[in-house]
């Protein structure tokens, strides 16, 4: 009689508190997803410009067309890569390095445009043959 | 009762996290989506330029640009501080919303970047080639903006 007394008083302090530190252990990992979720769209938004900058890049020399530029390679470091309006700080963190060998067949170029980012190092690289 | 105040207020937090993180997703794509069309409206107008017509160029502006197509003359400026207009056959349109910057460049034949004037036009006769560079974006929250650059490089075949 004495023993069902007891179980039906309710929750004791200590298994609420239990019960808050399991809740809370869950709710930690919810708020590391979003830490994740927003590195993973920072991340994103860079491939996104280190693609612009580099199909930007492509378009100029296609545009130039194949007798107004010559083979080698041709780096813009960290900070040169000047944005529309003239300034270096839009894309500071990003490196560009196009290459231009002859190939794969005779009056054909190939050209091969990396932009890095400084923040890891990883690359976008783009190629396309530029023909005479 | 604490304990449970204590642990509602950071479900709070861990919820307007996530939404102020998807809003500004939203507004990145928007923002991609506004620069991606106006470079797509503004090069299927711009390399038409001189078709059927002894002066392709009519104006060439850091800012603003028009060209001439058979009869009809296509004009692009910035304008309302936020949008780009199109302008053809005296009307202007909005091609695109929420605009940063829109800046003109110009190549002559040789590939050479043109020196604009002081009041930043270029001589149209000898301009071949066209880069156009588009910014879109708004301020979502606080120091945050989400903006996007596009640009791209257009050779009318008929100038």
């Amino acid at each position: 009689m004495n023993v069902r007394l007891v179980e039906t008083k309710g929750f004791t302090l200590i298994e609420i508190m239990i019960a808050t530190l399991v809740f809370s252990v869950a709710l930690m990992g919810i708020a590391s997803l979003a830490v994740v979720v927003i590195r993973g769209n920072f991340i994103s938004k860079q491939i996104s410009t280190a693609t612009a900058l580099s199909q930007q890049k492509m378009e100029e020399y296609i545009n130039k067309g194949y007798s107004n530029f010559s083979t080698g390679a041709v780096t813009e470091n960290y900070g040169s890569i000047t944005a529309a309006d003239g300034s270096t700080a839009l894309y500071s963190g990003y490196k560009r390095v196009s290459v231009i060998q002859n190939g794969p067949i005779a009056n054909t170029r190939t050209l091969n445009v990396s932009v890095y980012r400084q923040s890891d190092n990883a690359s976008a690289s783009f190629s396309t043959i530029i023909a005479k | 009762m604490v304990i449970a105040l204590v642990l509602l207020g950071s479900m709070y937090s861990v919820y307007s996290s996530h939404y102020n993180s998807f809003k500004v997703q939203e507004q990145v794509a928007e923002a991609q989506q506004n620069a991606r069309a106006a470079l797509q409206l503004m090069s299927r107008d711009i390399i038409m330029a001189g078709y059927s017509t002894a002066t392709g160029i009519i104006f060439a502006n850091i800012t603003s640009l028009t060209i001439k197509s058979a009869a009809t003359q296509t004009s692009y400026s910035r304008y309302s501080s936020a949008r780009i207009g199109r302008s053809s056959g005296g009307t202007r349109q909005a091609v695109a919303e929420s605009v940063k910057g829109i800046s003109f460049k110009y190549r002559d034949g040789a590939g050479n970047l043109l020196t604009p004037d002081g009041s930043g036009n270029v001589a149209v006769g000898i301009v071949r080639q066209i880069l156009v560079s588009v910014t879109t974006g708004t301020p979502v929250f606080g120091s945050y903006s989400a903006s996007c650059t596009l640009e791209t490089t257009l050779s009318p075949r008929n100038l």
